[in-house]
């Protein structure tokens, strides 16, 4: 019974310190959202991405960058 | 020589991404009276230099990082002049860097690991903050990661890096963080944070954001957050500003439509950021910068429109006596408009008064300060507004844009971002070299930018002439003079000489042989000239310029006068019966002729003498070429005249032999540009050359050992079909050697490499170096059919002419005609842009942008007439937006081609959706100009058109449909949906059809017309995000994604024959087959862009690709075997010598996304210059063989694939 409470408390350690580290009870949008975390803030740091966005919306890359990072607060709503 | 079966593919960069990360200024060399700029592409470092006195910008340095470089930041270092620069990477290392003003390149000082590999999420290093001493700095990621270090330098004043402290938080994401100044306070950071722990859950929660104070405690060294207070959630950048005695310390928070300034135990000050009249959005703040004087600063940010707004504030002035190290109260803030220019990723001041805008898109300006803002602008005060709310609710906030006033442009450096498409184009005229259209810019500045490798000159004057002039000799009388007297033309039948005055005009008593050609006129002894013609030779004696006597001497009878070569104190010359005989001059100045006559083997071709090296009486070597293509080299030295001593065999016969001293690769850096010191080429760092030009249209370069004689070191270039002739010229402060061929070329010495450029047309038949008063340096005098030019050659870094052609809006697609009518249709559309709009005002949208209409687009296709280089017909499409165009011929009307353009109405991009799309056909008229014929309306917006057996087929969604022309609109024909998501691209060849998905690579599909049906049999293995593709052959297919990968995918054999064999396709789509992947390539930028095609006169053909961010390159299919593998060897050898700037493996950034696969980088293979004298030769001994081999191997390879 004590090994599972320790391992219990190793996985929120280690899951506090990898982001994104998943068990048999991780649901779906905890899923998800790392996931599109992920993908914002890679679009974000990949210059050519970023370039892309911005010369497709029209936006300076400044804005797009914090826009991209604004979805990252609730990646799972849907766009407006 | 054994084939490769297989593709491998060997990759050169021929231009390098220019769009900037981040830009920083600083004294990178140390040099205190001097700036200069450091800027970060995606993988590479440059710095540029300014120099004060004409504007000029230019770029002394690039250097590539092999590692995504995310942000830079300069350091001033506390011991020395020099400012070091700091780089976070994809390397997971802090990299600081310092210049080696020797090398001319960025050394690491430190290179501290921290995190893993890769952009990550929570790897720190998407910024960098600075604090205002550079004491310590903030390293943040964009979620959770902040690591705080500190900078010491130790008894040596060499910079310590400290191990970090971190300051992480989870669940906390980062929109900008700033280093504050706070004199010698401990050091504190700004961060605008968002923590979204609080709203992730709770969805009605209005969201904020936080500003957080760190603090850095050095005695402790540990970091506090020491205070947050909530911010709008509208805030998104932060601009320190001055502390100590400079200032009052704190920072800007910018929001939409408010600025405040904050700073820890102060009071807030918030003013309003105007807007434009008209425009009813309140705008955002995207870069800033602040400037510091004598005795006050200001601020300049600039909104999303691009308007700069001059930010003062009024505050307490401490006493430095008064001040323990505690700058003053603020009392107010003021905010004035100030100027508008496009929207920029920096802003850089220069204490010179310069302005340096590294503009998002397109080129970037470098403006002066004329002065820094007037009295009667209005001035909105920080007095007049209490809170938030009082600047929100004033409507009064108002300024009109107007043109520059405080800013004068001064310099223009062009760039190419973003790269939508390009065109390879090449005019099938020979002296043409191929040129690249390339789409570029966004909104009102997007131009079809026309890409010229040439090396441009000005013209100063030029003269029509009697009859086609042969050569061109330019002499000065005596040898004291420092400028030219004499222009000798040389004509079939005749010569003409003209002095150089105040006209120039011809010379009625020269003293000079008039009534033959001349083949060489020269300055020799102190008063002398000689003239060699074909019947002899004439030293004429000048005293105040008049000839006083003259001395002729004349080969035997029936023998003339083939070829010559002379210096100040010898002339050797060819006669027509293989004889070569050689003069010396005595003390008298008189030319004394070597008691023996050389007989050589063959007719003579060529012959020289070279520059002679100061402080040496005469050139020790002749050279000389015969038909028998050798090359000999005899001595002149007293002891041993025309002994031979050496031979070479070369390719070909020889044409022109030329032999001087050209410049070192080496760099010269620390030289103050800015003061105009005299250039003079210093011989200690050139190398003496024998240039050769040949028959067969090749030069050659071998590098000539003084003492010896030995020839070592050849370089080849071929220049086009005709026999080359050569000429010395001086140009910025060096020698360099025209080349005359097909073209006439330049080559000259840049820093770290030796360039061949051809020069803008005309081709020219002769030309040389010219000194005069009115042209003291870099003149140069031409002649081409029977026109005479001077013209001066001033700079020789930017080697590519580029011209523009304005388009209205960014450009989308571009549908290449070039082949059919010799036209471009390019489809443009903006988001968010007013629609209507005065073709006139351009000028002044191109400075303030389009007026905005949120939702709204402004598209329209515009026609280009590619050999006038106009635009010839612009079609706006009103509530529509054109995205996709091709040319199709229908079947069933013959000999009426159209153009197939897909749009829709009101389109939304995320998420997609639009208020109904449509395929227009317009009609091709023969002049090129479009005319709508009819309108279809589809059910889904057409990614991707192409022509196919005479219908339309046209990629929408998932589903491929064909579509034949009807009476009032398309006939839908067949139609197939297919298992993908959004097709983005057809290309056909045949009845296959290969579709590209939006993020499902690419599969093969085949139409069987028994079916009226598309059979998709072969796919891919990987999800790849396509963006463009190219058929190699019926099998192969380049893939470029948007992560940055080049990949080659090849349909086997078997696969393909049972394709086309199958009459229905049961069988083959039953295989399920998935296509072979034999290249992979990582460029690190969007591919954009592909076509076969080769660059130069001759050049092999190859892959050319071009990507977003301006980076063109190609990739040429290598075929020998030992090629391959010698390239192969090199490469990993070099692998594991070479360490990238910032410490990233090679193999894990050109593996980022797939490893590297059949493929050479020929960047990583060029490095092997620059790699110390030792590691070269390791990887020389390991691969058995001389370093300078393996440099010609490597430069052969680049001469023989692009410039």
């Amino acid at each position: 019974m004590a090994d599972k409470i320790r391992e219990k408390q190793l996985y929120e350690a280690l899951k506090s310190k990898h982001i994104g580290l998943g068990n048999e009870e991780t649901t779906r949008t905890e899923y998800i959202s790392n996931i599109k975390r992920d993908t914002y803030a890679s679009l974000v740091a990949h210059p050519a991405m970023l370039e892309f966005l911005s010369n497709t919306y029209n936006k300076p890359r400044q804005i797009v960058h914090t826009e991209m990072i604004e979805k990252m607060i609730r990646p799972m709503e849907t766009n407006k | 020589m054994s084939l490769n079966p297989d593709l491998f593919l060997y990759n050169l960069t021929i231009r390098p991404s220019v769009t900037a990360v981040k830009c920083c200024i600083g004294n990178f060399t140390g040099n205190r009276r001097q700036q200069e700029v450091v800027r970060a592409t995606a993988t590479t470092l440059e710095l540029w230099k300014l120099n004060r006195n004409n504007g000029d910008f230019y770029k002394v340095v690039a250097q590539n990082t092999f590692s995504h470089i995310r942000s830079i930041e300069a350091l001033k270092s506390s011991g020395s002049d020099k400012d070091l620069l700091i780089i976070t990477s994809d390397s997971g290392n802090l990299t600081v860097l310092e210049m080696n003003n020797e090398k001319g390149r960025f050394e690491s000082v430190s290179n501290e690991p921290y995190f893993k590999t890769g952009l990550r999420r929570i790897s720190p290093g998407e910024y960098i903050a600075v604090d205002g001493r550079s004491r310590a700095a903030m390293i943040s990621a964009i979620e959770k990661n902040k690591f705080v270090y500190k900078f010491t330098s130790d008894h040596r004043s060499r910079l310590q890096v400290s191990s970090p402290l971190e300051a992480n938080k989870s669940k906390v994401l980062t929109f900008g963080v700033c280093g504050m100044d706070v004199g010698f306070e401990n050091p504190q950071f700004a961060a605008l944070e968002c923590d979204y722990s609080d709203f992730e859950e709770k969805l009605d929660k209005k969201m904020h954001k936080t500003l957080c104070y760190y603090e850095l405690d050095i005695g402790l060294n540990h970091v506090v957050k020491k205070y947050s207070e909530e911010a709008s959630f509208s805030s998104n950048f932060l601009l320190p500003l001055p502390g100590g005695t400079q200032g009052p310390s704190g920072v800007l928070l910018c929001s939409e439509g408010i600025i405040q300034y904050k700073c820890l135990s102060k009071m807030t000050h918030t003013i309003p950021i105007p807007r434009r009249s008209g425009d009813k959005t309140r705008s955002r703040i995207v870069c800033g910068v602040v400037h510091t004087l004598k005795n006050s600063f200001f601020a300049l940010l600039q909104s999303e429109l691009g308007d700069l707004f001059k930010i003062t504030l009024d505050y307490v002035v401490q006493d430095s006596d008064e001040s323990r190290g505690e700058a003053g109260m603020v009392n107010s803030m003021e905010i004035q408009y100030f100027d508008t220019m496009p929207v920029c990723t920096s802003l850089l001041i220069f204490r010179a008064g310069f302005l340096y805008a590294n503009c998002e898109s397109g080129d970037q300006y470098l403006y002066q300060f004329d002065k820094l803002g007037d009295e009667n602008q209005r001035k909105f005060s920080s007095q007049d507004y209490p809170d938030e709310v009082a600047v929100l609710s004033d409507e009064t906030t108002l300024f009109e844009p107007r043109p520059l006033e405080n800013l004068n442009l001064v310099n223009i450096v062009e760039n190419i971002n973003p790269l939508i498409d390009a065109k390879l184009y090449n005019s099938n005229e020979t002296t043409s070299l191929p040129v690249i259209y390339s789409l570029c810019g966004t909104g009102p500045r997007s131009a079809l930018k026309v890409l010229n490798h040439e090396l441009p000159f000005s013209e100063v004057v030029t003269q029509e002439l009697p009859s086609v002039v042969q050569k061109v000799f330019v002499s000065k009388l005596n040898r004291d003079d420092e400028y030219d007297k004499y222009i000798v033309l040389s004509f079939v039948d005749g010569t003409l000489v003209l002095r150089i005055g105040e006209d120039v005009e011809e010379v009625e008593n020269s003293g000079l042989v008039l009534d033959t050609n001349t083949l060489g006129v020269f300055q020799v002894g102190s008063t002398a000239l000689v003239q060699v013609h074909p019947n002899g030779v004439r030293q004429v004696f000048y005293v105040d310029e008049t000839p006083q006597k003259t001395i002729d001497w004349a080969p035997p009878a029936g023998i003339r006068v083939l070829h010559c070569s002379a210096t100040n104190s010898q002339l050797a010359i060819a006669l027509s019966n293989r004889e070569i005989v050689y003069f010396e001059l005595d003390d008298l100045d008189k030319l004394i002729e070597y008691n023996e006559h050389k007989e050589l083997a063959a007719q003579i071709t060529a012959l020289t003498l070279g520059e002679v090296q100061a402080g040496t009486a005469r050139f020790p070597y002749l050279l000389v070429a015969c038909q028998d293509k050798t090359l000999t080299v005899f001595s002149t030295d007293p002891e041993s005249t025309l002994e031979i001593v050496g031979e070479e065999i070369l390719s070909s016969a020889a044409s022109s032999l030329m032999a001087f001293y050209m410049k070192d690769t080496a760099i010269v850096l620390n030289k103050d540009a800015g003061e105009d010191d005299e250039d003079e080429p210093e011989l200690a760092t050139s190398l003496l050359y024998v240039h050769i030009g040949m028959e067969s249209g090749v030069y050659a370069r071998l590098q000539m050992d003084p003492q010896t004689g030995e020839l070592s070191n050849p370089r080849n270039k071929y220049t086009g079909p005709r026999p080359v002739q050569l000429s010395k010229i001086e140009a910025v402060g060096q020698n360099a050697v025209c080349i005359f061929s097909a073209r006439t070329y330049l080559g000259y010495t840049r820093p770290s490499e030796f360039k061949i450029t051809p020069l803008t047309k005309p081709v020219f038949q002769h030309a040389c170096s010219f000194r005069s008063e009115d042209i003291p340096e870099n003149g140069v005098l031409a002649v081409y059919g029977n026109s005479l030019t001077i013209m001066t050659i001033d700079q020789l870094e930017n080697d590519t002419i580029i011209e523009s052609i304005a388009l209205r809006n960014t450009p989308k697609y571009m549908c290449d005609c070039t082949d059919k009518n010799g036209m471009m249709y390019v489809l443009e559309g903006d988001i968010d842009t007013k629609r209507d709009i005065e073709e006139e005002r351009i000028e002044e949208y191109q400075q303030f942008g389009y007026p905005r209409a949120p939702g709204a687009w402004a598209s329209c296709i515009q026609t280009v007439v590619v050999a006038d280089k106009s635009v010839v017909q612009t079609i706006d499409l009103g509530d529509e937006t054109a995205f996709r165009a091709c040319w199709v011929n229908f079947e069933s009307r013959p000999g009426e081609p159209f153009l197939a353009v897909s749009s829709a109405k009101n389109q939304q991009l995320s998420p997609p959706r639009n208020d109904g799309a449509y395929i227009h056909l317009y009609r091709i008229s023969s002049n090129g100009t479009l005319e709508l014929f009819q309108t279809t309306k589809t059910e889904h917006l057409s990614l991707a058109l192409t022509a196919f057996q005479g219908k339309l087929l046209v990629g929408a969604k998932n589903e491929l449909i064909l579509y034949d022309i009807g009476q009032k609109q398309l006939v839908k024909r067949s139609s197939t949906r297919l298992e993908c998501y959004e097709i983005v691209d057809l290309k056909t060849q045949g009845f296959r059809v290969i579709v590209s998905d939006v993020r499902d690579s690419v599969r093969y599909t085949v139409y069987k017309p028994l079916e009226n049906s598309f059979v998709d049999f072969i796919d891919d293995t990987m999800q790849r995000h396509v963006t463009r593709t190219l058929l190699l052959d019926y099998d192969t297919v380049v893939v470029g994604d948007k992560f940055g990968n080049i990949s080659v995918l090849r349909c086997p054999e078997q696969i393909s024959e049972m394709s086309d064999e199958d009459n229905h396709g049961f069988l083959v789509k039953m295989r399920r087959t998935k296509l072979d992947n034999p290249v992979n390539y990582y460029v690190g930028d969007m591919p954009t862009f592909f076509q076969k095609g080769s660059l130069t006169i001759g050049g092999a053909e190859s892959i050319i690709y071009g990507c977003l961010q301006g980076q063109m390159g190609c990739l040429y299919p290598m075929k020998s075997l030992s090629e391959i593998n010698f390239f192969k060897e090199l490469q990993r050898l070099i692998i594991h010598e070479f360490t990238s700037l910032t410490d990233r493996e090679y193999l894990k950034f050109k593996g980022y996304y797939n490893p590297p696969k059949n493929s050479i980088d020929g960047d990583l293979i060029e490095e092997y210059y620059r790699l110390g004298p030792e590691k070269r030769i390791r990887i020389a001994t390991k691969m058995d063989r001389l370093p300078r081999d393996i440099d010609r191997r490597i430069s052969d390879m680049r001469s023989r694939i692009v410039y």
